[in-house]
């Protein structure tokens, strides 16, 4: 570059401060919080320590809510693989004129509220709710049944919530493809399950794996489709830490439990780039 | 179009099936919406636009939307003012602390939004930011700052940087070469980035959760601590309200800027 | 030695341990057509971006009409720039684009349209002067490049592998009427190229380069008939190899002895011969001095490449289009050929 460039260190300033006043000191700082204590009476006390984080070992009912957390966010993201890999793959081979058509309608409601997305779901889970209203008018015997408020409740409105992001992800990588490729493996005898097993599959990984650890991460930290559908009793870490912060108001505790989420979510996302993608891209040449 | 490209009669109940599952929420509050009861049922036995109407009668609903196109229309604007120069200096520099930078830039997306709002809460109140619309702003640029930069980085990407210098070369300085050459060329990455980060701006629950006062509710908030306390059809009119109003923006948006390009930052479907 | 208008002084450039171009020193005289010639990864795309200003020499000066120009930034040069990918504003019209430097200067409104008009002109697109880019044909979007280069009156005119995106007809029109527009405009212009035959058509004078090194400048012709080394012998044109060992103004390889050039009469011991596939002539078995077997041939129109396989290896043979038979493959064959088109390599 020639002298005399505008700086970069000018470009950079104005995202950095942004950054740095609303999410670096603001984390660093609930590291610090997590460190301290708390009395309902006195607030919070000037003492550093890790107790807290003692605490929630020993607590069963964190145990529990961080198992859950993860039990949840596995199937949501096994589900999601399962249903929406195939989907990107259907819509990719439709038509020119439906594809589009189709694509918006699957990945379109991205773009509403999950607040308003959940609550659909509310209308259809409820013990009065449609899902249950048609099961007693089909005559199913037990009906109706206990959905909201349990794991299959959640479970089932994270799906929704996450797979146009797998939808999305695969598609991105499809669109990458060279066309030609399907074609090559028709003429040397491949049928439509092999053309997908063998050819394209191995080619949309990394859209997969991508797309897997996205929804993986989201589901494990999502608020919102678990308090709405879990209820109060079905406790997930981040209806936990919500808790402490605006029911509770232990703070520290509150900050533990973030900390601990965080922490628990960058390791994933570690430990899967570092043995899962990157094997699977080698195969691919690296990239 | 050749034989196996088609799907077969099992792919088209697949999808059927997929797209029933992915509409069925959204269509069930539209139905609410229109019921004429006074608690959540379907309009077959009686559809009225009364919930509709209800709206208008709820000031802090109709408070809470303006407050969200506000927070919406503010965060997304100045968000691409941070995002471009930034983009600019991660495309076109190679400068120490590079890496460091595109990764913080980006990072809001890993980061759970609980945890964002745990600590934004904590840090703002010790300014009396904390319920505060800048505080609300500033958390919002956060969030919606590395969908930004994903789309003007992706149109830069597409931009031959050759272009530029051959502006250079004709005589034109920095400035001229930014304001007659780059910013025009990556408009439409910018004009996507922009109303990508006012959608997810106006959706955005969690980390407006904490940092909400009855002043400044976002809509989905508002939503939020209403269906906690008690879900009447008035939750569903709004919330259709709500997807009539993204359907709109998504069919007009679609005719320019397909919608895998504007969610991927995807250069070509 | 010709008056410097453009001096490239030990100019070198290096990226932390990578050098990309060491020690070149060239001398252009106004209005000449110089040509950069290398492989990929030479150093010339690096050297073109020194004169234009977009890199910073590492080492060396260059001067332009006797002023340095390491302070001036590259809007400041006056350099007209025609890339591979022509870099157009996809934004503008054709005249728009060739507009926009004189917009850049200042030039009045009225001066500029007639300026832009007769630039267009002189590449021939005044019917496309409100085409966008995108809807016109490569050699179009070629000429507007040019026009856009032109149109600022530029000092030195600076062409980065022009031609190499258009189809093989196109890209011979193009050379023709490029060069008739550099004699016209009489404009100093430096082109860089890895295809020798464009070199060669259009340069006053070819600078080849390899791994950053300028190897040889010379006149094209004087560069391909007296090559500096192996290397711009191969890389402006086939040339076949003979190991041979020489005393006394003959040669010797294979078994056969046969005469050395005057100007190679002084050479003795081992020596590497190099000679052009057009200066082999294929005779009868036992007319030529080296006898082989016709390996494979190939009908390039105007010409057959013959491939004979001899004592001394491969030797490559085009010879004319006469019209007449070829001769067939696996025929026994001798090679003959005049002393003088023999020349000597330097030791490696």
């Amino acid at each position: 570059m020639s002298a005399g460039r505008t700086s970069p260190a000018l470009l950079a300033a104005p995202s950095g401060v942004v950054y740095l006043v609303a999410l670096v000191v603001p984390l660093a700082s609930v590291l610090v919080l997590s460190l301290q204590g708390f009395e309902f009476s006195r607030g919070i006390l000037p003492r550093y320590d890790l107790a807290n984080y003692a605490d929630l070992f020993t607590d069963p009912l964190f145990e529990e809510a961080l198992a859950r957390t993860f039990r949840i966010a596995l199937v949501t993201t096994v589900i999601c693989l399962a249903i929406g890999v195939p989907e990107a793959w259907i819509i990719r081979r439709m038509s020119p004129r439906w594809r589009g058509l189709m694509l918006l309608l699957v990945v379109g409601p991205l773009l509403v509220s999950v607040v308003v997305r959940t609550f659909g779901w509310m209308v259809l889970l409820g013990t009065n709710g449609l899902i249950n209203g048609a099961l007693v008018a089909l005559g199913v015997p037990d009906a109706p049944f206990r959905m909201m408020f349990t794991e299959f409740a959640v479970v089932l409105g994270l799906v929704h919530v996450m797979v146009p992001l797998v939808v999305l992800a695969v598609w991105a990588s499809l669109g990458r493809l060279d066309p030609s490729l399907s074609l090559a493996a028709e003429s040397l005898g491949a049928g439509r399950l092999t053309i997908f097993r063998r050819v394209i599959l191995p080619n949309i990984m990394p859209g997969v794996l991508g797309g897997a650890l996205m929804v993986f991460c989201l589901s494990a930290s999502a608020f919102a489709t678990p308090a709405m559908l879990g209820g109060r009793r079905l406790k997930v870490v981040s209806s936990m830490a919500y808790n402490e912060f605006l029911n509770t108001l232990n703070w520290p505790l509150g900050a533990a439990i973030a900390t601990l989420l965080l922490a628990a979510i960058l390791a994933a996302t570690l430990l899967w780039t570092r043995f899962v993608e990157r094997r699977a891209l080698r195969r691919l040449g690296g990239a | 179009m050749n034989r196996r490209d088609r799907n077969g009669a099992l792919a088209l109940v697949f999808h059927l099936f997929f797209a029933a599952f992915i509409l069925a929420p959204l269509v069930v509050v539209v139905l609410v919406s229109f019921t004429d009861k006074g608690y959540l049922a379907m309009p077959f036995d009686g559809a009225s636009f009364r919930w509709w109407a209800a709206i208008a009668d709820n000031p802090q609903f109709v408070e809470s939307l303006w407050v969200s196109l506000g927070l919406g229309l503010t965060s997304a604007t100045l968000s691409a003012a941070i995002a471009v120069p930034a983009a600019l200096a991660i495309a076109r520099h190679r400068f120490r602390g590079r890496d460091v930078l595109a990764a913080m830039l980006v990072s809001p997306l890993m980061i759970p939004h609980v945890v964002l709002g745990v600590a934004l809460l904590r840090f703002f109140s010790g300014f009396g930011l904390a319920g505060s619309f800048p505080g609300l702003v500033a958390a919002h640029l956060v969030v919606i700052t590395p969908y930004m930069l994903r789309l003007v980085s992706a149109g830069l990407m597409g931009l031959d940087p050759r272009v530029e210098r051959a502006a250079e070369s004709l005589g034109a300085d920095r400035l001229t070469v930014f304001r007659r050459i780059t910013l025009p060329l990556i408009l439409p990455g910018l004009a996507g980035g922009w109303i990508l980060a006012f959608i997810t701006s106006f959706d955005e629950l969690t980390v407006s959760l904490f940092l909400a006062s009855p002043s400044y509710t976002p809509i989905p908030v508002r939503l939020f601590t209403h269906i906690d306390q008690m879900t009447d059809p008035l939750v569903a009119s709004v919330s259709a309200a709500l997807i009539a109003g993204t359907t709109v923006l998504l069919l007009v948006l679609d005719r320019f800027y397909p919608i895998d390009r504007l969610l991927t930052g995807e250069s070509r479907a | 030695m010709r008056p410097g208008y453009l001096v490239l002084d030990g100019v070198a450039k290096r990226y932390g341990p990578i050098t990309a171009v060491q020690g070149v020193s060239i001398e252009v005289a106004r209005g000449e057509f110089l040509g950069l010639l290398g492989p990929s990864g030479c150093g010339k795309t690096t050297t073109l971006q020194m004169i234009a200003g977009f890199e910073t020499p590492s080492e060396g000066r260059i001067v332009l009409d006797g002023q340095d120009l390491a302070d001036t930034p590259p809007a400041r040069r006056g350099i007209g720039l025609v890339f591979q990918s022509y870099a157009l504003f996809p934004h503008m019209t054709a005249a728009e684009n060739v507009a926009f430097g004189l917009e850049m200067r200042r030039v009045p409104r009225a001066e500029r349209a007639r300026r832009v008009a007769e630039a267009l002109d002189l590449v021939h697109l005044s019917h496309l002067a409100d085409r966008f880019p995108r809807n016109m044909s490569g050699g179009q979007q070629q000429r507007v490049a040019l026009a856009r280069a032109l149109v600022i009156e530029p000092q030195l005119l600076l062409l980065d592998e022009p031609l190499s995106n258009l189809d093989a007809k196109l890209r011979e029109e193009m050379q023709v009427e490029l060069r008739e527009l550099q004699r016209r405009v009489g404009v100093t212009t430096i082109l860089v190229t890895h295809d020798q035959q464009e070199a060669m058509a259009l340069c006053d004078r070819v600078a080849v380069m390899q791994a950053g090194r300028v190897m040889q400048v010379d006149e094209p012709w004087r560069a391909y008939e007296v090559p500096a080394d192996g290397f711009v012998a191969d890389f402006l044109g086939r040339s076949n190899r003979l190991p041979a060992r020489a005393a006394n103004g003959m040669a010797e390889a294979a078994g056969r002895r046969f005469a050395l050039p005057p100007e190679l009469a002084g050479a003795r011991g081992e020596v590497m011969l190099t000679i052009r596939p057009e200066r082999l002539r294929i005779e009868p078995e036992d007319a030529g001095a080296l006898p082989g077997r016709v390996h494979s041939r190939v009908f390039l129109g105007a010409s057959w490449l013959y491939r004979v396989d001899t004592a001394l290896g491969p030797m490559m043979v085009t010879a004319q289009n006469t019209g007449a038979p070829p001769v067939e493959e696996g025929a026994r064959v001798s090679l003959a050929w005049d002393p003088h088109s023999l020349r000597q390599l330097e030791a490696a």
